[in-house]
């Protein structure tokens, strides 16, 4: 049986602004130039796709009046994948999360010690709302993605190609299959205008943990 | 002049008003392709009680229907063919308490009430209790949905007729379907 949050009227407003911008980990920046890259670090080469993809207006994503943190923007035609050093952790507790643009290739520094996808999601619906004098509601409708992968991180590497995360969903937004894809090739040819010939991208398909 | 420039803003305003609360559509007794669907929520253990129950149409638009809520049962007479979920149900701020309550039924995915509506009909979308979890202090507010046998798809059908005849007798459609849906679960 599923557990749900409820969305009972005792946090202020202030809380759940904070909670949003920052309670959890910020999501990594995408790395433009090699020399961003530290010996703890590997660049995460990849794409996530949803099948079939977001309909125009199909997220409602209100994260509030004014959004100086740029919540919705996040959460608009992106996705979240959280990672983590264990395999136990629970999704959203990962110490790392990455914010992918969906269908679009990403550039993702991930630190070596946390191999993990714990789990993500891509926002469906997201809406604040004022519900009382000291109340907030918030809207919250999303497509989940199971985590269990394990990437195949090496000390040596630099930058690791781990495929497409194709996600194919039913129309109540579950997940009913999900498959990597290889597209390497492509990649490797982004890879190479991005980052120069210098830089190796080691195909590692991640591969589902036990 | 100023007074008269006020009063016509708020005259539009007014008129802009009655318009947006006349565009709710009506619901047509003689269209054959609407389904009835309802169910029931048990919030004897919820903070609130039961105001309203929204389904949501799952097309990719965001659209859906607000049912008649009594007493926990909850039913719409005039739904569109199409895959069905309750979302979120609540509570309206009363007289008493100046606070709305809206609870997420499950908004990840698929829930329990899914229902796919392929042929006009009657659409139980099911029994449910609203059971509390012991949280900490400073954590949010937890609660799960429990699927109940009591009352019965029977009893809560035999309701909606009732319903349907007192309040809404003009949809004998709907009121036959019902009938014939009875018959079925004796």
């Amino acid at each position: 049986m599923a557990w749900r949050i409820a969305v009972k009227p005792v946090a202020l407003f202030a809380a759940a602004f904070l909670f949003l911008t920052g309670c959890g980990p910020t999501p990594q920046k995408p790395v433009t130039g090699v020399s961003e890259i530290g010996p703890d670090s590997v660049v995460v080469v990849g794409r996530l796709e949803l099948d079939p993809p977001l309909r125009p207006n199909e997220q409602q994503i209100r994260p509030g009046t004014i959004d100086p943190f740029g919540v919705g923007d996040t959460m608009r035609d992106h996705g979240f994948l959280w990672f983590s050093r264990s395999a136990e952790t629970p999704p959203e507790k990962g110490e790392i999360v990455l914010n992918p643009r969906l269908g679009e290739l990403y550039f993702l520094p991930v630190p070596k010690s946390a191999p993990y996808m714990v789990g993500g999601y891509i926002p469906i619906q997201f809406n604040m709302r004022l519900t009382g004098p000291r109340s907030v509601t918030v809207d919250d409708a999303r497509i989940e993605i199971s985590g269990g992968l394990r990437y195949d991180i090496r000390p040596g590497d630099k930058a690791i190609y781990v495929g497409t995360l194709r996600l194919h969903r039913d129309e109540f937004n579950e997940v009913i299959k999900a498959y990597v894809v290889d597209e390497y090739e492509a990649a490797a040819v982004e890879f190479k205008k991005r980052f120069g010939p210098g830089t190796e991208l080691r195909k590692a398909i991640p591969r589902p943990h036990t | 002049m100023t007074r008269r420039r006020i009063a016509s803003f708020f005259a539009g305003l007014l008129t802009l008003l009655v318009v947006g609360c006349a565009t709710s559509h009506p619901i047509d007794p003689k269209d054959q392709s609407l389904s009835l669907v309802y169910g029931y929520i048990d919030m004897k253990d919820a903070p609130s009680s039961l105001g309203w129950v929204h389904i949501t149409l799952y097309d990719g638009k965001n659209t859906g229907y607000f049912t008649e809520v009594d007493h926990g049962l909850f039913f719409h007479l005039g739904v569109k063919p199409g895959p069905y979920q309750v979302d979120r149900f609540g509570r309206y701020a009363t007289f008493l308490s100046n606070v709305d309550y809206s609870y997420d039924f499950g908004t990840r995915g698929r829930n329990e009430t899914a229902i796919r509506i392929e042929k006009p009909g009657v659409y139980f979308m099911g029994a449910y209790k609203y059971v509390d979890v012991p949280t900490g202090w400073f954590e949010q507010d937890k609660f799960r949905m429990e699927q109940t046998t009591t009352p019965t798809e029977r009893e809560l059908l035999n309701r909606v007729l009732a319903m349907l005849q007192n309040d809404h007798a003009q949809y004998t459609l709907q009121i036959d379907t019902v009938k014939q849906r009875l018959a079925q679960l004796r």
